[in-house]
Formats: structure tokens, sequence, C-alpha cells
């Protein structure tokens, strides 16, 4: 690793702690190579990610900062940007729209910015995306039974999820195959059955 | 401290309108959040400025992945990019030759393939430029590797097909390929395999001439009208259903692509029939049986053969995708008409001995008017 990748994120980890206090967002180092670091960030209100944590992984290439970190969500996440499965990201600025000036407290505010305003014309996920744009209500109801259960967000969760997702995992199947099957068919538990695994 | 402070009161006079700038102003470097003295630091004229080691190994890294015209400015949505006196600071003070050669090297492979005159020649490991008057679909050859191309797409040369469809064919044989593989294989191979070892068993006996073409009695062929050239589409598809459609659809591909490949398959083996014509000249020549320059004519009509034949090859993608009308009639008419005189060009050439050399040159002369006949409209002056 160049010297200037190490010191700028020693450097960007100490400006984060000072100034981000009151952001609802966090970067924390995994091990001493400053390669790997671990985010998190606040569901952003009035959306239904709201008041979830949700857990980044950062990858730092050994070119940082004129190459894009990775950046993906450990946590898993119902967002037509951000894959279903595993959590890769469709965001410009972790592209071609990289810059060296932008630094991981700018991703991930760019992030917490994503969850308030999907882009469903460029998406990660084609299921969620087909989802959001025909058919908003079960988007929302997924998007916030999905940071319930998975990012810990508040609120009375949902009856019919809740129950439909018991009737499926009481036939034996695991937890997240079956929620992962109900999501992408809309809360149908014929289509659900289906199409499961 | 106090220097600080009076860099800081020392900005702008608005009154007098007399910018006065601080001798050496400290500075953070956006990149690298680290703060930098210098009173010229490094800036392209959106003016963000950044420290010189950043701005370093930006373009190195922008460089070793292949860039060299569109290093953009480090900050966020700044689209102003560095230009080459710019780049060329970093590479010389200090001296770092590794840098500046792979930045000139992609200036140049920049520079001449957005020239519209100049192409890289597409031969393997040739690092020749090609020059051409005219921007234009035409074959050119390489004098460094012989390599002939097309000046235009840079695809081995195409006439009469024009660029774009050359393209799509290509694409598309090599997509389907697969498929049409395993239906040839699968089929006409399977249904004549008599004849296909009759006539691997039966070289030199005699055969019924058959044509290899459609396997059909060679008698109907004759001279009079080739027609196995040409598709004959069914008048009726269009009200039947789609599965019908498809499968017309597959069958007029695999027509044309049985043929494209046929013909290709034939330069190669004439390829090599042409070296053993190269034999056959010397044995007849230390046989006593005329001089080596009686026989040139054989190799005039070996070459002559590939050329007609590679030209024919190449009309196939351009029937496969014209629209029927009296133009493609008459193209596909004087496609039968070159068709049937290069095979009987390839014939004579073949039985060498049976004969006269006025025949074959005739059969020559005959087969390079209809080339050049069915290439008359394509070729632009």
């Amino acid at each position: 690793m160049c010297s200037i990748a190490a010191t700028r994120i020693q450097r960007e980890l100490k400006d984060i702690k000072s100034e981000c206090s009151g952001q609802n967002i966090k970067i924390e180092l995994h091990n001493d190579q400053f390669d790997l670091l671990k985010g998190e960030i606040v569901g952003p209100p009035g959306t239904p990610y709201q008041g979830g944590i949700f857990k980044l992984s950062i990858k730092i290439p050994e070119t940082y900062p004129f190459n894009p970190p990775k950046v993906s969500f450990d946590t898993k996440i119902w967002h037509p940007n951000i894959s279903s499965v595993t959590g890769a990201i469709c965001l410009d600025i972790l592209k071609d729209q990289w810059a060296a000036a932008l630094t991981l407290r700018t991703v991930l505010l760019s992030l917490q910015a994503l969850l308030s305003a999907a882009e469903p014309d460029d998406p990660q996920d084609a299921v969620v995306a087909r989802q959001y744009k025909e058919n908003r209500s079960a988007f929302i109801k997924t998007a916030k039974f999905w940071a319930q259960i998975y990012a810990n967000a508040p609120g009375q969760r949902d009856g019919d999820c809740v129950e439909k997702l018991k009737k499926v995992t009481e036939m034996g199947f695991y937890r997240d195959i079956s929620l992962q099957a109900l999501s992408s068919n809309s809360w149908s538990l014929a289509d659900a059955l289906d199409n499961i695994g | 401290k106090l220097l600080d402070e009076s860099g800081v009161q020392s900005n702008p006079d608005s009154r007098s309108g007399v910018k006065t700038k601080p001798p050496h102003p400290q500075k953070t470097c956006g990149v690298c959040l680290e703060s930098f003295h210098t009173s010229k630091p490094p800036a392209l004229g959106c003016g963000h400025q950044f420290c010189q080691r950043c701005w370093k190994q930006h373009i190195e890294f922008a460089v070793k992945d292949g860039m060299s015209q569109g290093i953009p400015c480090m900050e966020q949505k700044c689209n102003l990019l560095c230009h080459f006196d710019f780049v060329r600071q970093f590479y010389t003070l200090p001296q770092d030759p590794s840098l500046e050669a792979a930045y000139n090297a992609h200036l140049f492979r920049i520079s001449v393939s957005s020239h519209y005159q100049l192409r890289f020649c597409p031969g393997v490991d040739c690092t020749y430029v090609i020059y051409g008057e005219t921007p234009k679909p035409r074959k050119v050859q390489c004098t460094g590797c012989k390599t002939t191309f097309c000046f235009d797409c840079g695809t081995p040369p195409h006439i009469p097909t024009n660029c774009e469809t050359i393209k799509k064919w290509l694409t598309k044989c090599a997509d389907d390929s697969e498929t049409a593989n395993y239906i040839s294989a699968n089929t006409k191979d399977d249904k004549l395999p008599s004849t296909q070892s009759l006539i691997r068993e039966t070289k030199n006996t005699f055969i019924p001439d058959f044509c290899w073409m459609c396997m059909g009695d060679w008698k109907n062929h004759g001279n009079s009208y080739y027609e196995c050239s040409r598709y004959k589409e069914n008048p009726l598809i269009a009200s039947t259903n789609s599965q019908h459609q498809a499968r017309e659809a597959l069958k007029k591909y695999l027509f044309y692509f049985q043929r494209w490949e046929n013909h290709n398959r034939s330069l190669h083996l004439e390829a090599q029939a042409r070296s053993q014509i190269q034999q056959q000249i010397e044995e007849k020549v230390n046989s006593n049986q005329g001089t080596w320059i009686d026989w040139q004519y054989l190799l005039r009509a070996g070459e002559l053969l590939a050329k007609c034949r590679y030209t024919l090859q190449y009309t196939y993608p351009h029937v496969y995708y014209a629209e029927s009308g009296p133009e493609k009639t008459l193209f596909e008419y004087q496609q039968a008409q070159l068709e049937v005189e290069i095979e009987g060009l390839a014939w004579k050439l073949e039985h060498v001995g049976d004969y006269q050399r006025g025949d074959v040159e005739n059969q020559m002369d005959v087969s390079e008017k209809r080339r050049q006949t069915l290439l008359a409209r394509f070729v632009t002056a």
C-alpha cells in the first residue's frame, strides 16, 4: 500500500470521529493494515429504512485515493440500487465518477442519500427495481420489513408479513430464503412457493 | 502563527482591487489531507490545487490504467482534463523516464486512432501506421507485414458487403455457428453418408456428377441457369405461425452460412493445392515439358481462384441482409454466374492434365470479368 493511502485513511478516520458524531455515520478500522474498514449508516428518516443500522464493508485498494474504495452492504437491504443477495452497490461515485478529492465520509453520506432517493432506472437488483416501479406499496412494505428484521429498525412489524414468513419457514425453508422468495413475489404466498429455492 | 494570521488578513483587498498574495500560504491538499507550503501549487485552469506528490501519483495511476488524454482533475465533478504540458512537469522534474515513455506511448496511440486518415495495422505485433488519403471502406495492404484489411473498420477486406453488415454477420456467426455446426453435423451428413464415403473412396474412378452445394444432380445445373447460390424464400411464410417463421429464418441463415463456410474451407484447401502446383511445375520443367515460364499461368490461375473465391465468400453476408427487389435479383444472378466460373476454374486447375493452356487462360479471363462485373457497383472511385 502506498504511503498516501495509509496516511490519508488515518486522517480521514480522525476527521470522521471529530466531525461526524451527529450525522449518523461511523467508520472504524477492521485490521491494522488500513485496507479493510467497517462502516455503519443509519437509515434516514422519512424512508422505509428509518432508524435501521446498516453495516458496510469498505475495501481500500492500494491505489486509494486515486481509485475508489470498494463498498458493499453487510446488512441485507431491499433497495433497487443494492443487490438483495450480495449487497453490491450501484453508485456512480463508486465507479467512474470517483474523484481523488472525495472522502469516505462523502461516500457514506452519498449512500445515505441513495437510501432516500433510489434510482430505479440504473438498477443493481432488477427484481427490486421492477417492484419499486410497478408496485410501490409492496416495495415500501418489503423494504421496511427487511430493515426491521436485518437492520434492527424500530416500529411495529407488519402483521401480514410476519404471518406469511412464519408459514413458509414452518414448511422447513430457511428464514432468509423464505423472505427472499416472498419479497420477490410481492408477498403472494402461492407465487413465492412456486419460485422458492 | 503570526504569518498565518497575516496571510489571512492580506486576502484580496476589495476596495483597491489589488490582489496581494501571501508569500507562502499554507494549504491542505484535498487528496492526502496534509498541509503543504508552496507558492505555486500545481493546478489546472479550474484552480483546484493539490500537492505535487498527489498529482504525480494520480497521473501515474491513470497512465498505468491506460489513460493519457482523458486524465481528469482530482476534484469532484470537475471535468477539466490534464493537458500535455501539465503532465510533462511531473515526469521532467524529477526525471521519470518510465512514466514519460508510458504517457507518450498512450498519447501516440490516441493521436493515431483519433486521426481520420491514419489506422494502426491490425496485423499481429505489427507497429506500422497506415495512411489513407480519403477514409472510406477499401482494401489496403500493410507494407510491413503484408496484412490486408478494410481501411474503414480494420477487419479483413469484405467487398461487396459493407462494414456494418459484415460486423453484424460475423457477430451472428460467432453467436450462432455452434447451432449451425450442430445442425449440419446432425442432419446433412447423417442423411448422406453413402454419398460422402462414395466420394472419398472413388476419388479416381468415375462417379455420377452431382452438385456439391445442394447435393442434387449436376445435369440439372449445367451451364444454363445455376441457382444454388440463391435462397428461395417461401412466399407463404408471412401467413404461417411464429414457429414456422423461426424455423424458416434459421434455414435461411444456415443456407448462407453453409455457403460462406464452404468457400472458406475451399480457400484453405486451395492454398495447399497451390503449393502442389509449384511442385508440379518443377517436375514438368525437370522432365523437359516446357520451360518454367510456360507454366507460370498455373500459379496465376491459382491466385486468381483464391481472389475470386474470397470475393464470392463475402457476397453471401451481403445477400443475407439485402432486401429483396430487382437489385438483389440482379446481384444473385451475377453471383451465380461467378460461382459457375469459379467452380469451372477450380475443376480445370485440379485436372490440369486434361486441359489446354488456352482453356485455362480463357476461364481465368471470364472469371475475372465476372468478378469485376459483380463488384462494379460497390467500388467507389
